[in-house]
Order: structure tokens, then sequence, then C-alpha cells
């Protein structure tokens, strides 16, 4: 009996280790690959509005929805924890000496992208306006809080 | 005593003959300031192209309030510091207020500092204002660019002094830079092959990019003193002001080489990159200009950029 409690305990221990070692284990993974999911959903909006692809409704909302859903997702605890700006990442110092501007910066997109993700969307044009409501938001929080690409 | 006398009179005769060769020098090869009537003969400033020159040099960039946006990037009371290993730049009220901007200048004061680097009173500016790339201004453009300035609003803001370490400090020592780097064979050759052979619209995209846009002023990295290192052109550059680097942007196959020109031409106008990354930083602000100009114009820029030799770029410094 005590055996089995002990080795529950043990797995049980064992599982909430690694579920932590998981959610923290690379946060910068974590959020670039976050970024280029969202990266990709936009990038098949500008596709549209250049004309490489056809306007299509259906896959545009969809792309929004990716956009809203990843951007909604994004929990600056978990994504952003104190020390992760050491490694292979563009993530600012700017970050965390200014948690309140990175906070806004990352509201503001969230409630773009919501917007966005509920707009009547019946021609290209309204596929245009998505972009430009979503690109300044991306650009406001790159400028600050992200690194020169390179 | 007479030998002594002798040896100094050679010293100093020498020193006489080198300044003397130093100054016929700086007269053959630095670009000399056009005349007032080199300026007049342009006629009438055409205010509308100078607007358009305006937004494609990027002065609002340095000359307004940083960040500032839509109508106040017109009001160039100056003020920004611009932080850069050599000391800190306080960039210049160029409003047309009399007490404290430029607004007693003749027209060919400011087309003299812009597309010359000097003063009116003859001294030399500091490449933080980046003259060297103005230079190429055709005259008429900065004629009309000038003319574009004037009638602009008068800021009344005082600017303090720059802060710079030795020997930065001495403008004096501008005249031996700009014999160095602002001289006419500053174009890399295979560049100024490309003036030989090329389509007018890649022969539009370079005047864009190499003049007024001095995209080369971020984009190519610089020597010691300052001076670009044209071997390596838009080949990616530490970064002048503040940390990171700025991105390669040659043909090359890890910056430009997938990119189609329509990809360039878009992301100059929207900040979009084909893979759906977004600008940031300085470029923000470059970006912001351009998607002012004609799509004709940022599909120059384009063309220009695919025609240009591919150049590796340096390997990147890790982050500590
Ligand atoms: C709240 C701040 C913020 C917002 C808003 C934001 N980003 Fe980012 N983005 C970042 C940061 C920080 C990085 C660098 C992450 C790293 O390297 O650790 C980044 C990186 C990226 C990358 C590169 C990912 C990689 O590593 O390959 C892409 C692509 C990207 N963002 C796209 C977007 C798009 C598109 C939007 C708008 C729809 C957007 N971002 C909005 C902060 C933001
Ligand atoms: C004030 C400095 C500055 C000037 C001037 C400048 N750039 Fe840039 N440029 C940058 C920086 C910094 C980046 C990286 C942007 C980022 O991190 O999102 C960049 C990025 C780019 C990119 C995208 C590269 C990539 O791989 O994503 C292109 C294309 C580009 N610049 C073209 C130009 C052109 C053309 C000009 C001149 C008309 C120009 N730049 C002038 C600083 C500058
Ligand atoms: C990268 C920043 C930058 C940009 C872009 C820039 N300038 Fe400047 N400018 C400066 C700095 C710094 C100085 C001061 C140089 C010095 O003191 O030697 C200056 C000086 C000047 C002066 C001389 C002012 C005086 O009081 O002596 C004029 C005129 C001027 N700039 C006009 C322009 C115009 C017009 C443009 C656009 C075509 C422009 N600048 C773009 C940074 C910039």
């Amino acid at each position: 009996m005590a055996w089995t409690f002990k080795s529950a305990l043990a797995a049980l221990l064992i599982a909430g280790l690694a579920a932590t070692a998981f959610g923290a284990d690379d946060p910068i993974k974590l959020r670039q690959e976050t970024m280029k999911a969202i990266g990709g959903a936009v990038g098949s909006l500008v596709k549209m509005v250049k004309g490489e692809t056809p306007f299509d409704a259906a896959s545009a909302k969809a792309a929004l929805a990716t956009v809203a859903t990843k951007a909604q997702g994004i929990d600056i605890a978990s994504y952003f924890p104190a020390g992760s700006d050491k490694g292979e990442t563009k993530a600012k110092a700017t970050i965390w000496s200014d948690p309140d501007g990175f906070k806004a910066a990352l509201a503001k997109l969230q409630t773009a992208a919501e917007q966005q993700e509920a707009a009547p969307l019946a021609s290209i044009d309204d596929v245009k306006k998505a972009l430009g409501a979503l690109g300044g938001a991306c650009k406001s929080c790159h400028d600050t809080y992200r690194e020169n690409k390179s | 005593m007479t030998l002594v006398r002798k040896a100094a009179l050679t010293v100093v005769g020498l020193a006489v003959v080198a300044l003397g060769a130093a100054a016929a020098f700086y007269l053959a090869f630095v670009p000399q300031p056009y005349s007032a009537d080199e300026v007049a003969a342009r006629g009438e400033p055409d205010v509308n192209n100078g607007a358009y020159l305006f937004a494609m040099a990027g002065c609002a960039s340095c000359h307004a309030e940083k960040g500032a946006k839509a109508g106040d990037r017109l009001k160039l009371g100056g003020g920004q510091s611009l932080v850069t290993p050599f000391g800190t730049f306080r960039v210049p009220n160029i409003s047309p207020d009399a007490a404290t901007g430029i607004g007693r200048w003749r027209l060919v004061d400011i087309v003299n500092a812009v597309a010359r680097g000097q003063a009116p009173d003859g001294s030399p500016y500091y490449p933080a204002f980046p003259y060297a790339s103005y230079s190429r201004l055709k005259l008429a453009d900065a004629v009309d660019l000038a003319a574009y300035l004037k009638t602009l609003p008068a800021v009344s803001n005082q600017v303090g002094a720059h802060t710079l370490a030795f020997p930065f400090n001495l403008r004096a020592a501008l005249f031996g830079w700009k014999l160095l780097y602002f001289n006419r064979f500053s174009a890399p050759s295979e560049i100024a092959a490309l003036a030989q052979s090329p389509s007018d619209v890649i022969a539009r995209g370079r005047y864009i990019v190499e003049g007024p846009g001095h995209c080369g002023e971020c984009h190519t990295p610089r020597g010691p003193l300052g001076g670009p290192d044209l071997a390596r052109w838009l080949a990616g550059a530490a970064a002048l002001e503040g940390t990171g680097r700025v991105p390669d942007i040659t043909p090359e196959p890890h910056a430009l080489g997938p990119w189609s020109p329509d990809d360039i031409a878009t992301y100059l106008e929207t900040g979009f990159t084909p893979d759906g990354d977004v600008v940031g930083g300085a470029m923000s602000e470059v970006v912001a200009n351009l998607s002012q100009l004609t799509e004709a114009d940022r599909r120059a820029v384009a063309a220009y950029l695919k025609a240009i030799p591919a150049i590796q770029p340096a390997p990147k410094p890790t982050k500590p």
C-alpha cells in the first residue's frame, strides 16, 4: 500500500515536473512557433491581396481565425518569462524593462484580431482592411520589443 | 644655428607644400558646393516635387520628433538624439524659424548643406547627416526640396550641441573624412557598372536607393572611421544606432534572393514580408515614407535590388 502510494506520488511528481518542464522548457520556441503560425496566416492574406492566389472568403476567414486564436493564446508569463531573453531569440530586453507597454502592445493585437475575425468579409477590399488593421498592431510591437531581423 | 634655421625652414616649407597638396586634392576630389547662379538657373522650383523627395529622402525620420505621425512629421524642429559609437548627435532644427531654425538661409545654403555636406560658413557636416547619399540628388531635385522646406511650419526650438568623443568632436577633422569618403569615386565598381547597361527602371531604382533613399547608410557596413565598405554594398551591417543588425538586402539566397520584385515592392509599401512577417525598428519609418511614393518608383527600387551583386552576409554575432 505504502509502496503504491509512494510510486503514485512519484509518478505525479514526475508528471508535474514534466508538465512544467514542457511549458517552461522552451518559451522561446513556443513564442516563435506561435509567431510563425500567425505569420503564415497573415502571409496567406498578403498573397490574396497581391493577386497571387484568388480571393476566397472561407480561407480568408480561416486565416483571421488562426490569428485571433493564436494571439489570444499568448500568455506573457509562459511565453515571455523573465530570463528568456537569452539564447536564439529576437525578443528585446524592453519586454521586461517595460512590461506595461508590452502588455498593451499584445492587447492591441488581441483586440484587432478579434475585431477582424468578427468583421464582414465579402471582397478583397475587406481583406485589405483587415491586413491594415492587423499590420499596424504587429508593427508597433515589433518596433519596440523585437530586435532587428538580420 | 643657421643649420637649425635651415632645417626648420625646410620643415615649414614641406608642411606648406603638403597642406597645399591636400587642399588641391580636396578641391579636385570632393564635390564642390553649388553656386547661387547654378541654383537660380533651376527657375521656379516645383514644390510638389520637393514634397515627393522629402518623403523619399526620409528627412522627417530624423528632423521631426521621434515617432511623429501625420502632420507632425512636417514640424522639423529637431531635437532627437542619435546615439552612435562616436557620441551623441543632436539633430538640428531645420524648420523655417528665423531664430532657432534655418529661416534666414538662402536656397543655395540649404542645397549645399543637403547635397554637399557644407554649412553656410563653409564648415563640413558630420556624416550622421547622410549627405554622402544626398549628394547624388539631381540639382533640380535638391532645389525643389530646399524650396519645399521653406513652405513648412516654423518651429521655435533651440537644440543643444552634440556630445562627441575626441577626436570626433573636432569638426575640422571632417575635411579629412570628406576627402576619404565623400569623393567622386564613392560608388562600388560593379554597381557603377550597372549604370552602363541599365534599363530605365533600374537606373531610376539606382537613383532612389543610392541617392535620396540613402539605403546604404544603414544596410552597408562602415569602417572604423564611419566610411562605407563599398565591397559589401547593402550586404548588412551593425546598426549605427542602438543594438542589433541591419539585414543583407542583396539577392543572396539568405537575403532577398527568394523574394520576387513584387514581394519587395509590397514590403516597401506595407511592411509585410512574403512569409507574413512584419517590419519593425528603424525600417518602419522608411516604409512609412516609401509608402507615399508611386508604385512605379517602388518597383524601380525592387528592380535595382534584384540587379545588384549578391553578397554573403557576415557571420552573425550571437547574442550574449
Ligand atoms: C506584443 C508584441 C508582438 C506583436 C503584437 C506581434 N509580434 Fe511578432 N514577434 C514578437 C517578438 C518579441 C518576436 C521575436 C520572438 C523571439 O525571437 O523570441 C516576434 C517574431 C515574429 C516572427 C518571426 C518568428 C520566427 O522566429 O521565425 C514573425 C513571422 C512575426 N513575429 C509575425 C507577427 C505578425 C504577422 C504579427 C501581427 C499579426 C505579430 N508578429 C505581432 C512580438 C510581437
Ligand atoms: C535607418 C536605417 C535604414 C534605412 C535608411 C533603410 N533601412 Fe531597410 N532595414 C533597416 C532595418 C533595421 C531592417 C530590419 C527590419 C526588421 O527588423 O523588421 C531593414 C529591413 C529591410 C528589408 C527587409 C529585409 C528582410 O529580410 O526582411 C528591405 C527589403 C529593406 N530594408 C530595404 C530598404 C531600402 C530599399 C531602403 C532605402 C530606400 C532601406 N531599406 C533603407 C534599416 C534601414
Ligand atoms: C539619419 C538622420 C538624418 C536624416 C535622415 C537627415 N538629416 Fe539633416 N541632419 C542630421 C544631423 C545629425 C545633422 C547635424 C550635422 C552636423 O552637425 O554636422 C543634420 C543637419 C542638417 C542641416 C544643417 C542644419 C544646420 O543648422 O546647420 C540641414 C539643412 C539638414 N540636415 C536638412 C536635411 C534634409 C533636407 C534631409 C532630407 C533630405 C535631412 N536633413 C535628413 C541628421 C539627419
